[in-house]
């Protein structure tokens, strides 16, 4: 009963004309950055952030979330129209949804997802709104050796949950942390790592990292290759009415691809594109039909997209409850909190109560906009795609230059995105991953302080990590968590043997 | 071996023997507490130890997985524009950041991407405006300026 009292002043909070206006223009934003290839919610939200600036802290954080849950409203377009997802966590989209638009059926395809990511969108925000205070609850009994094993299993999990090497993710994690030692130990204010130069003093920011990796890097990938003018298959109002048959079919995918998406995206560091992979793999092998996956099934869609959306609001129960960001996208959302000057943690839930629940109800209000926007106006969002590419990737190059001068007036900065940029490309070109890197800048000085406090409690013994209940099992987690990927290979080897085995 | 796993490895390698040099004189523990070396020296321990790994892991697997770097015109199209990115620094204090904006989006629409003149003039004249509108004239963020007032 409580939670819905606070959730009912959070309307009361999201419902002012300035936040609805922000909240608007988040979801609208979000939804074109979602269409944009080359650009996805985590990038999307850092260049947009000086845009935030001079105005209060709730409406801030409304707009910049809209821009995330706006952006996996916006990919299915692009992976359905033209086959190339907008964002990553579509790209399951586009296998199956592009093949239904071949077929002449890409309005059933946008329908579908439209309607399942605001339904999954509405279910995941209301377990959010329970799940958070018991979460926030738990958190209070945290202390210094539990927040250093929350942040850690945050960096261990984005290796051991994501697709591709762990190795090689937890190496980016640590390249991650090396870029957040550079400027001025948070303890003791000695320089570090500056070599010298005096723009180093305050460390590398955030957002040149989060913008050059993942907004020029992506620019410059695209550029490899001469983009012919896309041609979107046409869509019509009439063709986005949904059968009863195709209710029937999707109805299963709708809840297996919420739940699975929900509970992916409350893991730290995982977020919406490992939840769209599981779903569509899992609902693949509970479908009475897989065959039809990957040629036009359109509860392949429903579960990919309910997935990507639910996993998006789940990243947020970590980031509000704990101050651990669930995704790369809530990494530069959190990092947004501490520029707007609110300390994020499980304290946020009292301290700042009406930005919370202000925020949890604008979410709400954002899906209900979205659904709005996608339904009888898709057609008109897909006319974006019949600009060329080659139009929009200069604009997007050059507001990351002016987003990265934005934050801090220096053409130092300037310079650190075009560099971090060219990691990115560089990044890309050798399989590695991006996410870890944010992921651990964000949580570098959490880590470092909460490490060093508990030491410093312990009068320098490791064993505090093992006396109190909590920071136990969380260490077990970690381990658990970092051995996950040699049983994961161990396993595919021994099925790989039982094949050859049987041959 | 593979060069897609070898190269980071030995950049990693590289990195890693950067924070320990660049954190020698620092203190490692400080009476009862973790000094300022003390974090940056576990971490470079990761990062030798999981560049390791992932050479041995490289060694194992064999062959010589290279990346798919682009063909001629596509590299060019990366080189060139990284370039431009770059010349926008040192050119914005003396042109403006505006002006240094519009100039490297003709000159990637109309030069680099080989995309007719006049849209290209009329998209970066218009994105200009728009930068201009929304961070100066709107967030007041003060931008360089240069000869002619953007």
């Amino acid at each position: 009963m409580e939670t819905l009292s606070l959730l009912g002043h959070g309307f009361s909070t999201a419902l002012t004309p300035g936040n609805l206006f922000a909240t608007f223009i988040g979801c609208l934003l979000g939804q074109f950055i979602g269409i944009l290839p080359g650009i996805g919610p985590a990038a999307g939200i850092a260049l947009l952030l000086p845009i935030t600036f001079g105005v209060n802290a709730t409406t801030a954080l409304m707009m910049l979330s809209g821009i995330m849950y706006g952006a996996m409203y916006g990919g299915t377009l692009t992976s359905v129209l033209i086959n190339v997802p907008g964002e990553a966590a579509s790209v399951m989209t586009a296998v199956d949804g592009y093949q239904l638009a071949k077929q002449g059926r890409a309005g059933a395809a946008l329908s579908v997802a439209a309607i399942g990511s605001f339904l999954a969108g509405i279910g995941a925000v209301l377990l959010l709104a329970f799940l958070c205070p018991l979460l926030g609850g738990v958190a209070l009994k945290f202390n210094a050796p539990e927040f250093f094993l929350l942040a850690t299993l945050g960096l261990t999990m984005t290796a051991s949950l994501g697709s591709g090497s762990a190795v090689k993710a937890l190496l980016m994690a640590v390249f991650g942390l090396m870029i957040a030692l550079v400027g001025t130990d948070p303890m003791v204010g000695t320089v570090r790592l500056t070599f010298g130069e005096i723009e180093l003093m305050d460390g590398i920011d955030f957002i040149p990292v989060a913008v050059g990796i993942f907004g020029i890097g992506e620019v410059l990938s695209s550029l490899e290759v001469s983009q012919a003018d896309a041609v979107p298959i046409k869509t019509k109002l009439k063709d986005l009415w949904l059968t009863g048959k195709d209710w029937a079919d999707c109805r299963m995918a709708i809840l297996r691809g919420g739940v699975v998406g929900f509970l992916v995206g409350l893991m730290p560091g995982v977020g919406p594109v490992v939840a769209s992979m599981l779903a569509y793999v899992i609902e693949r092998r509970a479908s009475k039909h897989p065959e039809r996956f990957g040629k036009g099934a359109l509860d392949a869609v429903a579960a990919a997209e309910y997935a990507n959306n639910s996993a998006v609001h789940g990243a947020m129960v970590p980031m509000l409850a704990l101050g651990i960001p669930g995704s790369a996208a809530t990494a530069v959302l959190l990092a947004a909190l501490v520029l707007l000057g609110i300390r994020p943690g499980p304290m946020l839930m009292t301290q700042q109560a009406d930005l919370v629940w202000g925020l949890i109800a604008s979410m709400l209000i954002g899906n209900v906009m979205l659904i709005f926007m996608n339904l009888p106006f898709a057609p008109a969002f897909a006319a974006v795609l019949k600009v060329p590419y080659d139009y929009l990737a200069p604009g997007i190059l050059v507001v990351s230059l002016v987003g990265a001068f934005a934050t801090t007036l220096s053409l130092f900065n300037v310079g650190i995105t075009i560099l971090f940029g060219v990691i990115g490309y560089l990044m890309m070109k050798f399989n590695l991953p991006r996410a870890p890197i944010v992921l651990a800048i964000v949580l570098a000085p959490m880590m470092e302080s909460a490490l060093r406090q508990s030491l410093m409690l312990s009068s320098g013994s490791p064993l505090i990590f093992v006396q109190r209940p909590i920071a136990a099992v969380l260490l077990v987690l970690v381990l658990v968590s970092l051995s996950l990927p040699f049983f994961r290979r161990k396993t595919v080897e021994a099925k790989g043997d039982e094949l050859d085995g049987t041959v | 071996m593979r060069v897609v796993d070898v190269a980071p490895a030995a950049v990693m390698l590289g990195l890693s023997a950067v924070v320990l040099v660049g954190t020698r004189e620092l203190p490692y523990w400080v009476d009862f507490t973790p000094g300022p070396a003390f974090l940056p020296r576990w971490i470079a321990g990761a990062g030798v130890l999981l560049s390791v790994i992932l050479l041995v892991q490289a060694w194992r697997a064999g062959g010589a997985a290279r990346p798919e770097w682009p063909e001629r015109f596509g590299a060019i199209r990366v080189l060139l524009t990284t370039g431009g990115l770059i010349l926008c620094v040192p050119l914005a204090p003396y042109l403006g950041f505006v002006a240094t904006t519009v100039v490297f989006m003709v000159a990637m629409m109309a030069g680099i991407l080989r995309r007719r003149l006049l849209p290209s003039l009329i998209t970066a004249v218009v994105t200009g405006g728009l930068i201009y509108v929304v961070f100066v004239w709107w967030l007041k963020v003060a931008l360089p300026f240069g000869p002619l007032g953007i």
